[in-house]
């Protein structure tokens, strides 16, 4: 599929930005995910998407196994599932959590209950798809929690570069090549959402969530056009866009 | 409507205790003066039967028996001069029982007008008089005062008693019908409430009367219906839910043979290909829209609940689209008046104003114009979206709440036809209302949120 090409060359331009050795790392390390879900048909979808993007991934259906599992350790990623035979997701991520293993876990459910999504993440989950998602959706998610846990966050960091362009976190400064970039508080937002995440592909849904914090569909091309006029902005003409898209996935900062 | 039924009968109860007592009054004159009459003429017989020259003597010694005065005698010449016994004078308006003793003639009663012997002040008596043989008139009389004593008691306890019964009566039947009333105040409330989709609630029972009898039958009733309801909505639900599944297997699978097509010539292929997974996309969205709107008319409980800022709610949505609006050179107005914070669910309040505003983008041409408004009312905010697209017909005003609906004249626009009911159903769990009408005079669509609860009216 395209967008997986666009996702490795995403790869490969992370590198440089990031540091060959760090990427070289990362790469050799490849992510262990343990996928606890009960219907075989998505399971066995989740499993081929995952390892098509290059991860390792284990599938248990049911959640007196995956408990038994996820305890035993191992694993860069739990994907847990709500609904499940023998202990429910709630209970296992609870239980997960009480006893300190602090692996990331993405919830999943087939109803996007707002109270579910809440006390799954109170629970101590790390972040919530509905079902169906989109593939690009979940390993989009999937690599921004599996970059969040390994990268130890630099607290000092105070100014994001890319080339020519430099935003200042504290005083909210956009600057190209020294000039100042006029930009509103969402253009900003979005702006710095992407750069942190550099490297990876950010879904609409995603930045609708990271930006505005609502979680429902926005519908219409309304991520879209913000983005537009966020790219008037920064890019130059004749040059590519800073901020590239991925066709059926969302964007990507290089 | 119960108090103007016991007045009535109040009314009715007092007039008829008022004639009975006036009954009795009436009745128990009436026996008395017959009484009286009796005696006098037994009198009147026994002194015919006395020769005229024993007479005097005869009266004399009946008076001597009279120690306690009940009666009164007097013997007159037939000039009116008093010959014997404590009758001073012979008193107007007597009529005279013929001689002999007929006993046709009734006594008269005479109010304190008897002049009599040492007696101060004058009794009420029963006076009957007649003429003797030698032309005398001898006149008896009785003293009523005892008797009348009697009958006003009587009279006084029926009429005290009478009103403390009308009293005591009126008193509880106020209290009855309070209390009826606020059964019925309370029924009113429940129905209100179930009318507004909460089927959980049940009417008050605790009467053991009429009412209840009936309420036991709608709340039965009630049972069913929502046992129904909620096999329907679970066979919606599990339709939705159990589509979802494999919908999204076969997009999965339509985007691997997109995948492998991608080196292909055969461009048609790749076009219908495309077409089938933004179909299955739509398929999909719909389904979770009606999730959706099940989920959102399930949330029961407003645990998710608080204070909203409604100002600074609206400025974020119209922030959201106002450069969806630009992009299609749409001039989109905000006019916010500062409004008192609401009790609501804040996220859901953005997603249904979202739609709103989704939508008047949506219709509204290109170079058109889009407002949004939030007004202060007496009741409270009042937010308004309103466009100058094709409006919605009258007709179809109340259609276009329902789900799947989609209005004959934006068939060609792109939607799921499910936001506006995920609109209402917002909007139904805040207890608010949702209006829609045209954007007069020129055409268009105005839709009106009124966020109050109008449970409260």
């Amino acid at each position: 599929m395209e967008h997986n090409d666009r996702f490795e060359q995403g790869f490969e331009i992370r590198k440089e930005v990031f540091g060959a050795a760090r990427a070289e790392k990362s790469r050799a390390m490849i992510a262990r995910v343990l996928t606890i879900e009960d219907d075989p048909l998505s399971a066995n979808e989740i499993v081929a998407e995952l390892e098509k993007s290059g991860f390792d991934v284990h599938w248990v259906d049911n959640g007196t196994d995956g408990l038994a599992r996820a305890l035993s350790g191992g694993y860069d990623l739990i994907m847990l599932d709500w609904m499940l035979p023998g202990l429910d997701g709630l209970t296992i991520l609870t239980t997960l959590r009480t006893v300190g293993v602090q692996t990331p876990v993405l919830m999943l459910s087939a109803l996007g209950d707002v109270d579910e999504r809440v006390r799954g993440l109170r629970a101590g989950g790390d972040d919530y798809l509905t079902k169906p998602f989109n593939p690009a959706e979940l390993v989009a998610r999937l690599e921004v929690l599996l970059r969040r846990c390994r990268e130890v966050p630099a607290l000092n960091v105070t100014t994001l570069r890319a080339g020519p362009l430099e935003v200042d976190l504290i005083s909210r400064k956009v600057t190209r090549a020294g000039v100042e970039i006029a930009l509103l508080p969402t253009e900003y937002r979005i702006l710095e959402i992407m750069m942190r995440h550099c490297g990876q592909v950010i879904t609409r849904t995603m930045l609708f969530e990271e930006v505005w914090g609502y979680h429902f569909d926005p519908g219409t091309n309304l991520i879209d056009v913000h983005m537009g006029r966020l790219r008037k902005k920064i890019d130059l003409p004749d040059m590519p866009p800073v901020i590239q898209t991925v066709r059926g996935s969302g964007y990507i900062f290089p | 409507m119960t108090f103007r039924w016991l007045s009535v009968y109040a009314v009715t109860f007092a007039v008829s205790v008022m004639v009975l007592i006036g009954f009795i009054g009436w009745s128990v004159t009436a026996r008395m003066e017959v009484e009286s009459d009796h005696l006098m003429h037994w009198e009147l017989f026994s002194f015919d039967s006395i020769g005229d020259p024993d007479l005097l003597d005869s009266i004399r010694r009946r008076m001597e028996h009279e120690h306690v005065h009940t009666s009164y005698f007097g013997l007159f010449k037939a000039d009116g001069t008093r010959i014997a016994g404590d009758i001073l004078a012979v008193p107007a308006g007597l009529t005279f029982v013929g001689k002999g003793g007929g006993l046709s003639a009734p006594g008269v009663t005479l109010n304190h007008t008897l002049p009599i012997e040492d007696t101060v002040p004058l009794p009420v008596v029963r006076v009957m008089a007649e003429h003797r043989a030698d032309g005398s008139q001898l006149v008896i009389a009785r003293d009523l005062t005892d008797i009348l004593r009697i009958r006003e008691d009587t009279l006084n306890a029926l009429i005290g008693g009478g009103i403390l019964f009308l009293l005591v009566g009126v008193a509880t039947g106020l209290l009855l019908s309070m209390r009826q009333m606020r059964r019925v105040r309370d029924i009113h409330r429940v129905t209100l409430r179930i009318a507004e989709g909460d089927l959980n609630q049940r009417l008050p029972v605790g009467g053991r009367d009429e009412l209840d009898m009936l309420t036991h039958l709608v709340n039965h009733m009630l049972d069913e219906i929502e046992r129904l309801m909620n096999e329907v909505k679970g066979a919606c639900d599990g339709i939705a839910h159990d589509l979802r599944t494999p919908l999204s297997h076969i997009r999965t699978l339509l985007g691997n043979v997109a995948g492998r097509m991608q080196g292909s010539d055969d461009d048609s292929t790749t076009r219908m290909l495309d077409q089938a997974r933004l179909e299955t996309d739509v398929l999909l969205d719909r389904f979770r829209a009606m999730l959706r709107i099940s989920e959102i008319g399930s949330l029961r409980r407003r645990g998710g609940f608080s204070s909203v800022d409604l100002a600074t709610l609206v400025r974020e949505v119209s922030e959201l689209y106002e450069p969806l609006a630009e992009d299609r050179c749409i001039s989109l107005s905000l006019e916010s008046e500062s409004v008192p914070a609401i009790h609501g669910d804040r996220a859901l309040l953005f997603e249904a104003f979202s739609n709103l505003l989704d939508n008047a983008i949506k219709f509204a041409p290109d170079h058109g114009e889009v407002r949004i408004g939030l007004t202060a009312l007496k009741q409270g905010a009042q937010f308004m979206v309103s466009d100058n697209g094709p409006g919605i017909p009258k007709g179809e005003r109340e259609a276009v709440l329902q789900r799947f609906y989609r209005g004959n004249q934006v068939r060609h626009l792109a939607g799921s036809g499910l936001g506006l009911s995920v609109v209402s159903a917002v909007i139904r769990l805040h207890d608010f209302t949702l209006r829609i009408g045209g954007n007069e005079p020129g055409p268009g669509t105005s839709m009106t949120v009124e966020c109050w609860s109008h449970a409260l009216d």
